[in-house]
């Protein structure tokens, strides 16, 4: 899987370049992260003021100048603006928090704040998980399947265990309190927020956030506090015990985070992630409508008090001096969090609009890529961008997995990086330099055919692991979708331009073809990590699709509509709309070679893959394919010191188990729709449970659930 | 008297009773109306994997026809309408067979084989019906 086959290597830069870039690095500007209150417009959208803005520089990258990665030679074309913060690399002072909690734990949406969705429970095993059986099944009411009033449900809650209860929050932004040993209700909350679709294209929800106070008060409510957001850009505190509203949390229990949106408004600053609780700290980002507008609300990430909801502090990926004329860059997914080093690390997304980028032709150093910010500040630390002027939304989309390994002999302290485009980028996650070298190699430019483009002419290419995908050549074509589709498939394969990875959205022809595209790779599931073992688990999907840009009449006279993963995106402002599409053939089956999508475990002492396997089914009208062509994925896995990785994700519905150790599939059964967030491991009264919330997710099939389904060992054994 | 002219009409007519009312049929409406009932449950009971899915539905329709099959070859003389039957009758059982493989119908599979079985039985029968008669 050499991607040196159309690409070649660019040697590293001198080591003393390397040297110079990194002291100046340590000499920026401290940066300008915002100890700000909750007033609104105190500063604006959350944008650091310029008083507060590192100073201006051009071409310069944030710590992208490790020994082993040198900065970017080139980049757009245009002189570079400073990032919206200058990393400091200084790192907070160290507290003895150890990266994998002392105790089984499964409180946040990855199970954990490092993101290595990892259990020690041993009570269920690779022996004995083939006898899982169904402990209780809880449903929520709260689906649709957009046939009447309401849009299509989403629903990728990871189920959170705390406080003796497993809560859950609904597509419907309903909080729901259940037993975890019995499924029955303890509380719920209605929220009673809008239910349209004013940001994504479905009612979408990934879940709720816990926090509890390390001296509470006795008597007092709201000392252990929940959290839900809402499409409309409202964030909810409830007493984790009775599911009343706190009245001390913004106003009475609600704090109004759309009043910091007053940047380009177009759109609510939708949470539909839950916040990241840690410490005294809730941190949260939002998601948007990058597809929809050029110019879209900036993105920024707010620090609240969880007791009162008031700004601690806040940033934004996006300089000030172009924030105003692109947008987002937000971080939409989960963060994950070191608390003993005292950083927060963010998968940023890509700026607006997704697929053309000439109203941001300046450097945007933290855009798509993975930033690392002091707790307590929320000043940047260290920044990795893994795509360069992205103009393929690629957004960084799942939590860093933060990890300990063992690499030639020596302790790191590392962080993996899963993306969209198949790479798993691993770096020390105290300064951000690689782990194994991380290479700028020289990619495809344009064909001249997109007016105000500009160009990245290299990007970041890891040499370890190696990709998911092999994107060193065109992907085949599956001869028997070829065969359906009477060469539909070699047809479409010889009219679309690829010159390689990163081909960048043409006008010309039937457009580019993407692969890896926005869909595939690894998605907000993210890594998982067996500290144990030293072996991260990561589902992938190979798809491919194809994008053009229309000049802005031509759109209009073609568009009807537009989603977020395939059909007809409209980038309002931009002069291009643009169609995105899988490559399927009549009767949609795809084009490419399968299998679609995979499972694979990866040695982190040495980077290479133990074992990679089709995951899942894919399944059209019912009817199951082959599992050795495996199934795209969206949802991630959990994996258990017994010897077990627990996942959903695929498009047949199933729930599986998977032995840890060589990948093969020990246990399954059919859920109401796919689970698409990832399983969570609990004990509870001495008894192992796996749950997983089957939701079902528009971009896998029309297929929606409301089932929480939680297994055990049966009690007599 | 029931070896006379009578006698051999009423022995021709039990033989042609026999030829109308075969167990192949019999077999493939029995067999086809459980493949009707299963993929009905398949469809309409959660958790079956394709609970409301066009390809339960699909196999549904499928087993109906094969039912309806098996009625006509119960009461069609030899000749073109029967062969037509009992060929559709094969084509849709090898079909409905294959979408419950793809279904991951199992049941609904054996019950096709039936179905298969009683095609098979329903040649068997009418050859030696037909010969006896002949």
């Amino acid at each position: 899987m050499s991607l040196r086959s159309h690409v070649s290597a660019v040697r590293p830069a001198p080591l003393a370049a390397t040297l110079v870039a990194l002291t100046m690095a340590v000499l920026a500007h401290p940066a300008a992260a915002q100890n700000d209150t909750s007033k609104p417009g105190a500063t604006s959208g959350g944008i650091p003021g310029a008083e507060q803005q590192g100073p201006s520089s051009t071409n310069q990258q944030p710590a992208q100048s490790g020994p082993t990665a040198p900065a970017p030679s080139g980049s757009p074309a245009a002189p570079g603006l400073a990032g919206a913060q200058q990393p400091t690399g200084r790192l907070p002072e160290q507290r003895p928090i150890p990266l994998v909690p002392d105790r089984p734990t499964w409180n946040t949406f990855h199970g954990q704040l490092n993101g290595q969705k990892y259990s020690p429970l041993t009570q269920i095993t690779a022996e004995n998980v083939g006898s899982l059986t169904k402990a209780w099944e809880f449903h929520t009411g709260d689906a649709s399947d957009g046939s009447g009033n309401l849009p299509t449900s989403v629903w990728s809650a990871t189920p959170i265990f705390a406080n003796d209860t497993l809560y859950v929050g609904t597509p419907f932004y309903r909080v729901i309190a259940l037993d975890p040993g019995t499924g029955a209700v303890k509380w719920s909350f209605d929220s009673k927020s809008t239910l349209k679709a004013l940001t994504q294209p479905a009612l979408k929800n990934r879940g709720v956030a816990y926090w509890e106070s390390r001296s509470p008060i006795a008597g007092e409510p709201c000392q252990k506090i929940v959290y839900l957001g809402t499409m409309d850009a409202q964030l909810f505190a409830l007493d984790a015990d009775t599911g009343k509203l706190c009245p001390r949390f913004g106003k009475s229990g609600v704090v109004d985070v759309n009043q910091w949106n007053d940047v380009n408004n177009k759109y609510p600053l939708s949470l539909l992630q839950p916040p990241t609780v840690t410490g005294n700290h809730l941190i949260l980002g939002w998601a948007g409508k990058d597809w929809a507008y050029a110019e879209a609300p900036p993105g920024t990430v707010f620090s609240l008090d969880p007791q009162t909801g008031e700004r601690q502090w806040s940033f934004a990926a996006l300089p000030q001096e172009v924030a105003a004329r692109t947008g987002t860059a937000n971080v939409w997914t989960a963060m994950s969090v070191d608390e003993g080093l005292g950083l927060v690390y963010l998968p940023v997304s890509s700026p607006s609009p997704n697929y053309w980028g000439g109203n941001r032709t300046e450097k945007i150093p933290l855009a798509t890529s993975t930033t690392a910010l002091n707790l307590e500040t929320g000043e940047v630390v260290w920044s990795r961008q893994w795509v360069h002027h992205d103009i393929w939304d690629y957004d960084i989309n799942s939590a860093p997995t933060l990890m300990d390994i063992t690499v030639g002999g020596k302790q790191i302290p590392a962080l993996m990086q899963a993306t969209k485009m198949g790479f798993l980028f691993v770096v020390d996650r105290r300064t951000g330099q690689d782990v194994w070298p991380i290479e700028e190699r020289p990619v495809p430019g344009g064909d001249g055919s997109v007016q105000g483009e500009v160009y990245a002419p290299t990007q970041p290419f890891p040499t370890k692991p190696a990709p998911l995908l092999d994107q060193s050549k065109k992907p085949g074509i599956w001869s028997v979708a070829n065969m359906v589709g009477f060469g539909e498939c070699t047809r479409l394969w010889d009219k679309l331009w690829y010159k390689g990875m990163y081909t960048p959205p043409t006008h010309r022809g039937e457009g580019a073809f993407t692969y890896p595209d926005s869909a595939g790779g690894v998605q907000w599931g993210g890594a998982g990590y067996d500290p144990k073992g030293q072996t991260a688990i990561v589902n992938f999907s190979h798809v491919v699709q194809y994008i053009k840009l229309y000049p802005r009449q031509e759109y209009e006279k073609l568009a009807s509509g537009s989603g977020n993963e395939q059909g007809y995106y409209p980038q309002e402002g931009a002069p291009y709309g643009m169609s995105l599409q899988n490559a399927l053939n009549w009767l949609g089956m795809p084009c490419w070679e399968p299998p679609f999508g995979e499972i694979a475990a990866i040695d982190m002492t040495t980077g290479d893959i133990k074992w990679r396997r089709p995951i899942g089914a894919s399944q059209k009208w019912g009817f199951y394919m082959p599992e050795s062509l495996g199934s795209v994925t969206i949802g991630g896995p959990a994996v258990t010191a017994g010897g077990v990785i627990f996942i959903g994700a695929s498009m047949d519905a199933k729930v599986r188990a998977y032995s840890l150790a060589d990948g093969r599939e020990l246990w399954s059964d059919i859920v109401q729709a796919p689970a698409v967030s990832n399983p969570a491991v609990y004990e509870y009264k001495g008894r192992e449970y796996v749950a997983f919330a089957a939701g079902g997710n528009t971009i896998l099939k029309d297929q929606v659930g409301d089932q929480l389904v939680v297994y055990a060992l049966p009690t007599s054994k | 008297m029931w070896f006379g002219p009578v006698g051999a009409a009423h022995v021709e007519a039990e033989l042609t009773a026999i030829s109308r009312r075969p167990l192949g049929p019999l077999v493939i409406m029995i067999a086809g109306a459980a493949g009707v009932l299963l993929s009905a449950y398949a469809y309409l009971t959660p958790l079956t994997g394709i609970t409301g899915a066009p390809g339960a539905l699909l196999v549904i329709g499928s087993s109906v026809a094969l039912v309806v099959d098996g009625l006509i070859l119960r009461t069609a003389t030899r000749g073109a309408v029967f062969w037509l039957f009992w060929l559709l009758g094969v084509l849709g059982a090898i079909g409905t067979l294959s979408a419950g493989y793809f279904l991951h119908a199992w049941w609904l599979m054996a019950a096709i084989l039936i179905v298969l079985v009683g095609l098979g039985l329903t040649l068997t029968t009418r050859r030696r019906t037909v010969g006896d008669v002949a």
